[in-house]
């Protein structure tokens, strides 16, 4: 009698506590401005505790990557070692190109593009769950960040940044479905709109914002700096696939994203993005659409 | 010193699921370590342990996320509740008690993760899709989950040895 009464009240208060949680997921289901105090208390306790346990797990993984690619490292030391010096030998072609090129942007007036003004950060977590693609970046408002930064990886752009607290940053990724890119075909110039594929993992949609567009497999696709969070030019990935639109009318395709997201270590937060990059698409290349 | 101890477990259990998962994770679906440790618990010391540490980790989850509050709670609570149904009615020592439990409890969790974020505007692939990845989730989960009993049993005899408490944990 009494384990059913027990049982009876259990059922009613989970009842009653799943019905105030659905209303708080409501209330914050959207975008907000910034965490509440409790979010960002526990966050900064949180923080160091993931830090330290990303970082034995970053050094587990290297060790047993390492340990299993031995075998392959010295038929790789030997064709990375004729790489290095064929690109010694280009290296030093593209250097003279370069400060030619320096001459006469000088001589022509332009103004030269200075690049952003970044600060390192590293992932320290990602979203508890597999359905949202957000990581946790341990650089937050006390460096400086702040919310809609874009964050790129030496690859490509990983996303932007959606929330921080003083030390850490949570950034929603490309390949998350609620992300949207402004993107650029590099090759035709077409704009573009770059999704989170929620059908593939890990892979985008790109939608044509033209009626005349013709993306091939293998073309690069840039942000085109007019969403105004994303700088202008920063790779985001490439075409691996054409998705034909109903009754042959429209296109998307699908991008593989230029980011190693799976094995994200290292991010740059873009603080500042250059001037020159920020800029809409120039007159030129807008005629050439 | 039984709820400090699980409050402590909650939290590395999160922290172990946003750093090391990843790293096991194929094709981006790793097992929801947090999940099977709501449901042992509560299988092994009964459903208000099971609901102490759902709240716990949910709590923590949600924090850490940033998105959606109280999502993981109520996925928890629920996976805590349905768990504790199990609590001394079953025979836990065989070792597909435990994996047959978190697979039941993984996929009814993966279906209502998926439901709450749909309903919420999150938009999902396919329903194969998601029925297949929650499936996978589920069933990764269960493979780890005689480890994370063995573990979660060992650390209740310590606390029971080292507080003189007749219950576990």
């Amino acid at each position: 009698m009494q384990h059913e009464s027990r049982r009876k009240t259990y059922a009613v208060l989970l009842a009653l506590a799943a019905l105030a949680l659905i209303a708080v997921i409501y209330i914050t289901s959207g975008e907000r401005d910034r965490l509440t105090p409790v979010e960002y208390v526990v966050r900064e306790i949180l923080a160091p505790v993931q830090t330290g346990l990303f970082r034995i797990a970053s050094w587990v993984n290297g060790s047993v990557r390492t340990l299993a690619s031995l075998s392959l490292n010295v038929r790789e030391n030997h064709a990375l070692k004729q790489e290095v010096a064929r690109l010694t030998a280009e290296n030093v072609y593209l250097e003279e190109q370069r400060l030619e090129n320096i001459r006469l942007r000088r001589l022509l007036d332009f103004e030269e593009k200075a690049p952003h003004k970044t600060l390192a950060a590293e992932a320290i977590a990602r979203d508890p769950g597999n359905w949202l693609n957000t990581v946790t970046l341990n650089k937050g408002t006390g460096h400086g960040v702040k919310k809609d930064m874009a964050v790129v990886s030496c690859e490509g752009l990983l996303g932007r940044v959606v929330s921080a607290s003083s030390s850490t940053a949570n950034v929603l990724l490309i390949i998350d479905p609620r992300s949207a890119v402004g993107g650029v075909v590099q090759r035709t110039r077409s704009l573009v709109l770059v999704e989170g594929d929620p059908e593939t993992p890990g892979m985008c949609l790109v939608k044509c914002l033209t009626m005349e567009s013709d993306l091939v497999t293998g073309d690069k696709i840039l942000s085109s700096g007019l969403g105004g969070i994303y700088p202008k030019g920063l790779i985001i990935g490439e075409i691996v696939e054409l998705i034909p639109g109903k009754y042959g009318v429209g296109s998307a395709a699908r991008l593989k994203p230029a980011a190693d997201f799976a094995r994200l270590e290292e991010a740059l937060i873009i603080l500042e993005p250059s001037s020159s990059r920020d800029m809409p698409l120039s007159e030129e290349e807008a005629d050439m659409r | 010193m039984r709820y400090w101890v699980l409050a402590a477990l909650s939290v590395l259990m999160v922290a172990v699921e946003t750093t090391v998962i990843p790293y096991i994770s194929v094709s981006g679906i790793g097992p929801d370590i947090v999940g099977s440790f709501v449901a042992l618990v509560s299988m092994l010391n009964g459903r208000q342990d099971g609901l102490f540490v759902a709240v716990a980790a949910g709590f923590m989850e949600d924090m850490s996320s940033g998105q959606f509050l109280g999502l993981f709670t109520v996925v928890r609570l629920v996976i805590g509740y349905l768990a504790g149904a199990c609590y001394q009615k079953v025979f836990q020592e065989w070792v597909l008690v435990p994996m047959v439990l978190v697979f039941v409890t993984g996929f009814v969790s993966g279906c209502l993760h998926v439901f709450l974020l749909a309903s919420f505007g999150v938009p999902f692939g396919s329903y194969q899709v998601v029925l297949g990845a929650v499936i996978f989730q589920a069933a990764y989960s269960a493979l780890l989950s005689p480890f994370l009993m063995r573990a979660t049993c060992s650390i209740d005899g310590y606390v029971r040895r080292i507080s003189g408490h007749r219950k576990s944990l």
